[in-house]
């Protein structure tokens, strides 16, 4: 089983996310069971979701609380919100930044890390500049596939485009292919 | 049928005995094609307004229906007083559920005729709210001021 | 067809398959999604004939539901919560006349304290109202009760309430199995009313019943869903011939053979359960787990017979009577009435709170060794400190506030006061 957490606000995409990743595992023909934990708030507020796949049917319902994956899609809730909680030495984290891990001040906790497991990627900068909006959840997932090869980047695409028409389908296509460009620039491949 | 005022006379046999009237003097209860809907034998006091309110009210509607007519009736004297165990007065399909929802259920059976395309059907639904207030009324032996409220505020429910 | 589908839209097609002719509703999450993608259904035409009516409350969308069943149709509505309580008094009457509508119950708290969240306050208070109620324990059985439910009720002329936990399922997107349209053309048929609102053979629904047949009345409601508990298991083993898949039935058992421990529960929490129970089992535990389906009527005789083996019963519920105790912890007790089953009562998941692995672990290892005590009432993951605080702030003044205010300042949820 493999747990990812995505963690955003509210018009974010956030609960989209983790539905696309849970999409594109059952593409490739995985089971994967995507929820959401809302607050009763809306726009801008916290959102968690989470995405479980594995090779067997999923029966449990528990929300994720030691997640082998991180999705960040907003750096200020690093400030705000437990993100890092469970999250273990061993497992991925992908934070939606311009920034270095430097300048968030996540240096010295990025070093407890195994190499190349957190990494930083600047979807919202690559989805405005691809979709013509700010709105970064597709582009991490083709940046989360990169890092984590967990689902394949042709899966992220297709489950975009299942989603998705037109434009609005492409633009968060050429946003994902491009997160994942970037994340394997940084060397940051799984093998 | 031509407009014709509403009269009471008092004839001491029944309504039908003002049939032996002149036609202008007959009153509409003696109306020989007089639908009926609600009919006798039912618990109201005697001179209710309500069970008169209610029958010139549906007799009017089934007479424009061609008797192609439900009725939902609010929780109240009315749907109490003709429907006693094991009786009803009610000649057409008629319908009770609670006190505060006769226009709720008449839009609920208005679209299943709708979605079975039962467009030579209408529907009439009781006004419901004041039903509440006349059933908590002490208002009873020949009121009509308390109970028409009930009847006369009944409301056809659009068919499309 | 497979496909990866979030719980409400699959509950939508799944209803939309039986053809309902009326669908009256009013929003409320977490039910929303379903509503809206039925909608969508209608005004697309997708689903035709049906009307679907947008009323102002669900007082109003009951009693729509109830005016369209009476005429004939096959009608629908689906609320949570507080629209369940709204529609109270004519979930009464919808049953009280004998109206096969079918309803979703996407499962969330009631207030006070107002809460979004899942847990089943809502359909465990209205658990007498004359509905027959089914708990769906994944988005693949809520989508095949659906179904059996619109053959049930109008078998029956009963109403059947379809219990979705919400948002732990309702907005769950999973691999889900929905039924092709003519395999639900096959299996459920026309509805033939035992009683129609017809001009052409006037009936009257809803005359005033006094003592002398009250009771016979009542009776009769009674009699039809005791004879629910012979039709469900029949329908779930048609459903299982057409449809190829187990679904449905009174009861489920998961590993109950020769376990001395059995689980009981409703709804999703049954499928972390199972989870917790193959763990166990691997490390050699004797415990099992066993869902109740159908919860309204309550299959006594199937319980007892389920429960027969077992040393130790541990009620797993997600809601539970103040001043009394466990809801389905009273029913589960009467069926094993004479029997020396040690009965452990556990409230669990309330307003949305997390039943997690590793709780419902600690709370079987407590019942295997003996470290529970039985017969009374125990709170999974009670934060007791808060709750004591808030006890001794009721004996140290008079005016000690709302609780969730002063909960919540302790909880450090709000700010506390400058003065």
């Amino acid at each position: 089983m493999f747990d990812t957490r995505i963690h955003g606000r509210g018009g974010q995409g956030v609960v989209t996310a983790a539905e696309l990743l849970s999409v594109a595992a059952f593409r490739e023909g995985r089971y994967a069971l995507a929820f959401p934990t809302f607050g009763s708030e809306r726009t801008g507020a916290p959102v968690t979701a989470f995405c479980r796949i594995g090779e067997r049917p999923i029966r449990s319902r528990e929300p994720i609380v030691e997640p082998d994956a991180l999705i960040v899609q907003d750096p200020t809730l690093l400030q705000q919100v437990d993100v890092f909680g469970g999250v273990g030495t061993d497992a991925y984290v992908l934070i939606n930044t311009g920034k270095s891990l430097d300048e968030l001040g996540l240096a010295g906790y990025a070093r407890r890390f195994e190499p190349g497991r957190i990494v930083t990627v600047p979807a919202s900068e690559l989805a405005r500049e691809h979709l013509g909006r700010p709105l970064p959840n597709a582009a991490l997932l083709g940046g989360f596939a990169a890092l984590t090869g967990v689902v394949a980047v042709e899966s992220v695409v297709e489950a975009i485009r299942r989603r998705f028409a037109g434009a609005t389908a492409e633009g968060n296509v050429a946003a994902a292919l491009a997160a994942a460009a970037a994340v394997h620039e940084r060397g940051a491949v799984h093998a | 049928m031509a407009h014709r005022p509403v009269k009471f006379f008092q004839v001491g046999s029944f309504a039908a005995g003002n049939r032996l009237l002149e036609e202008a003097e007959r009153s509409v209860q003696s109306d020989r094609e007089r639908a009926n809907a609600l009919t006798k034998g039912h618990r109201a006091c005697q001179g209710c307004g309500e069970a008169l309110g209610a029958r010139y009210v549906l007799d009017a509607a089934l007479r424009v229906t061609g008797g192609k007519l439900i009725a939902a009736n609010a929780t109240g004297c009315l749907e109490v007083f003709s429907t006693p165990y094991p009786e009803s007065s009610w000649q057409l399909p008629w319908l009770h559920s609670l006190f505060g929802n006769a226009p709720a259920v008449a839009s609920g059976i208005a679209a299943a005729l709708r979605a079975k395309g039962r467009t030579d059907v209408r529907v009439i639904g009781q006004g419901a709210t004041a039903a509440r207030s006349t059933s908590a009324s002490p208002a009873c032996r020949g009121c009509s001021s308390a109970a028409t409220t009930c009847s006369t505020s009944a409301t056809t429910t659009r068919r499309t | 067809m497979r496909d990866q589908l979030e719980g409400s839209r699959a509950i939508a097609r799944a209803v939309a398959a039986c053809r309902p002719e009326v669908i009256s509703a009013y929003p409320i999450s977490p039910q929303t999604h379903i509503v809206e993608a039925l909608s969508d259904l209608v005004r697309t035409g997708e689903l035709a004939p049906c009307e679907y009516l947008p009323v102002e409350s669900e007082f109003a969308a009951m009693s729509a539901a109830i005016g369209a069943s009476a005429a004939g149709a096959r009608a629908y509505t689906a609320t949570a919560s507080q629209g369940l309580l709204y529609m109270a008094e004519a979930l009464f009457n919808a049953s009280g006349l004998g109206l096969p509508i079918v309803m979703t119950l996407a499962n969330r708290a009631l207030g006070a304290p107002i809460n979004i969240w899942n847990d089943h306050s809502d359909s465990m208070s209205l658990r007498d109202s004359g509905w027959i109620q089914l708990y769906a324990e994944s988005n693949q059985a809520a989508i095949d009760l659906h179904l059996q439910a619109f053959k049930l009720a109008e078998e029956l002329s009963l109403p059947v309430m379809v219990c979705v936990d919400g948002y732990v399922l309702t907005h769950a997107v999973e691999p889900l199995e929905l039924p092709a349209q003519e395999q639900v053309d096959g299996f459920l048929p026309r509805y033939e009313p035992r009683q129609v609102l017809d001009p052409d053979a006037p009936v009257t629904i809803g005359a005033m019943v006094g003592p002398e047949a009250f009771t016979e009345v009542r009776y009769l409601a009674h009699a039809k869903q005791m004879h629910a508990l012979d039709l469900v298991p029949e329908i779930a083993s048609e459903f299982a011939g057409a449809f190829g898949r187990p679904s449905g039935g009174l009861l489920r058992r998961y590993r109950t053979a020769e376990a001395d421990t059995i689980v009981v529960a409703l709804g999703s929490v049954l499928g972390t359960i199972a989870d917790v129970v193959d763990e166990l089992r691997d490390e050699g535990a004797r415990i099992g787990a066993l869902g109740i389906t159908c919860f309204r009527p309550f299959p006594l005789e199937e319980i007892r017979e389920a429960l027969r083996h077992a040393e130790r019963v541990v009620l797993v519920e997600r809601a539970f009577a103040v001043g009394m105790g466990g809801i389905v912890g009273q029913n589960v007790r009467l069926a094993l009435q004479g029997q020396p089953t040690v009965v452990y009562d556990v409230v669990a998941g309330l307003g949305g709170r997390a039943v997690t692995t590793r709780s419902l672990r600690r709370l079987f290892a407590d019942v295997l060794e003996g470290r529970l005590e039985p017969n009374r009432l125990h709170f999974l993951d009670m934060d007791w400190k808060l709750v004591e605080r808030e006890l001794h702030r009721l004996q140290e003044r008079r005016r000690s506030g709302p609780h969730a205010e002063n909960i919540l300042r302790d909880v450090g949820v709000i700010a506390g006061r400058s003065h």
